[in-house]
């Protein structure tokens, strides 16, 4: 008897065990299924944001080796194919908004070098794009718009997307344009702290598409905000005039 | 003269030719050697920077000057920031080859010791870096001193290369004083790879305060 006892549940364990995994499982899946679209529901209320650094003054490039932004529009025409993508993406999803962050002095004075009205120009491509253009003057707008720009609780970012000059630690967004070969608005990762948490939803794509960003910054982006950054481990190279491709030997990583 | 002629009797006649036909041509190519090398202990002259005639020889050489670059003045008086003054400065000019850094700052009534590693603020059109006004190379200023009038911004710019955040210098009016040695405390750019201190600066969730384009408002 005494031997026979632990048999019996044993046995019962044995024979429930697989039901009992199998039930599990099926109400994972249920509630899967049933979170899933739920959680659609949530992320309509969310924004996909999309940022243009600036480009370098040829005043400062001009003649170097490694001559930047021989064209003035790279990070512009790379983000409007990204966002055409997007609102593509975005389609019957109502309540997506597609927001394009573009930094203004950079373009100013690049306007003012090349006699050229490029805001104008930006603002026409923003509109043909039936898509809402800020602009920003400094890191701390920037900083400022993604914190408060819209309720984050009620909209939060589930998606960024970063289109200029950058180093493994740091996005510039006006590398050689009020110095030369450095910047003065610029997102470093230790500045990163001082944009909420919870800004992003847990799974927004973000990705920069400058330079070097996987090497460093990335992995600041990760442990800040929980949620992977895509970011290049090397260059990135914008002479398409779509979005930038991998140079040679580099790679995405996040 | 002895050894040459027991070793030619040891050789034929048509060794023996051989033998001195190479004796008399190595005994040319020396006396042209002696003809076309200068004199011992005579100095080469010396090239002037704007490649003029040398001078004379005899007369006293000169140390050759770096050419200054001129002086320049903003076309309109700087108006800082509130708090700020613009004031008198000394900076010394310090190539960094790996940063983009300037040179040293000190205002005029203070040490070398208490100078900052600066960025020259440039304004196209306007005040530019001296080194520009020369023969377009950084370092065509290197160890340059000048008087400078202006004002240390309020704001850092960001060194890439470096992964430095560094003070900025506005300047109203520059004027080369001369070449100088390096001062004592900064022989030249400072050691990098020094991270400055976190940003503590608040942020203002509020107001985002971000300009739509008209055409959008």
């Amino acid at each position: 008897m005494v031997d026979s006892f632990p048999t019996v549940p044993l046995r019962r364990r044995r024979s429930r065990g697989p039901l009992r995994l199998g039930l599990t499982l099926l109400s994972a899946l249920v509630w899967m299924s049933g979170y899933l679209p739920l959680s659609a529901r949530d992320f309509a209320q969310q924004e996909w944001i999309v940022i243009s650094g600036g480009p370098a003054l040829r005043f400062f490039e001009h003649g170097k080796a490694d001559s930047h932004d021989k064209y003035w529009g790279n990070f512009i025409r790379a983000a409007v194919a990204r966002l055409e993508q997007l609102e593509l993406q975005a389609q019957g999803k109502p309540g997506i908004t597609l927001t394009w962050l573009v930094y203004r002095p950079a373009y100013a004075s690049r306007g003012r070098e090349e006699k050229l009205d490029i805001l104008s120009n930006i603002v026409s491509q923003a509109n043909a794009l039936k898509i809402p253009l800020l602009w920003f003057d400094t890191t701390e707008q920037l900083i400022n718009y993604l914190n408060g720009g819209h309720d984050r609780k009620v909209m939060p970012i589930g998606g960024f997307d970063y289109f200029g000059h950058s180093n493994r630690a740091c996005l510039m967004f006006d590398y050689s344009n009020g110095f030369d070969n450095m910047s003065k608005e610029c997102l470093h990762e230790k500045d990163l702290r001082q944009i909420e948490r919870k800004a992003f939803l847990r799974q927004a794509a973000v990705k920069s598409w400058g330079c070097h960003s996987g090497e460093d910054f990335a992995q600041w982006w990760k442990r800040r905000f929980g949620v992977p950054m895509v970011g290049a481990v090397g260059r990135t190279d914008y002479a398409t005039a779509s979005l930038p491709y991998l140079s040679k030997g580099a790679k995405w990583t996040q | 003269m002895d050894a040459i002629a027991s070793i030619s009797s040891k050789l034929s006649p048509a060794a023996s030719l051989a033998c001195c036909l190479f004796l008399l041509v190595c005994v040319h190519i020396c006396a042209r050697g002696e003809e076309l090398a200068p004199q011992e202990g005579a100095p080469l002259p010396a090239a002037s920077a704007n490649g003029a005639p040398a001078a004379a020889a005899g007369e006293a050489v000169a140390p050759v000057q770096p050419a200054l670059a001129p002086p320049q003045e903003a076309p309109e008086p700087l108006t800082p920031p509130p708090g700020i003054q613009v004031e008198e400065f000394i900076g010394h000019r310090s190539v960094d080859k790996d940063g983009s850094g300037w040179g040293w700052v000190r205002r005029a009534n203070e040490s070398w010791s208490a100078a900052k590693w600066v960025v020259f603020e440039e304004t196209p059109g306007g005040i530019v870096a001296p080194w520009r006004l020369l023969n377009r190379k950084r370092t065509a200023d290197n160890d340059i001193e000048y008087r400078l009038r202006g004002y240390l911004a309020p704001f850092s710019a960001y060194d890439p290369h470096t992964d430095e955040f560094l003070a900025v210098f506005v300047p109203e009016r520059v004027e080369p004083i001369g070449p100088a040695a390096a001062p004592p405390e900064h022989p030249g750019a400072p050691p990098h790879r020094v991270r400055v201190r976190d940003s503590t600066s608040p942020v203002n969730v509020e107001d985002p305060n971000i300009q739509a384009p008209s055409a959008l408002r």
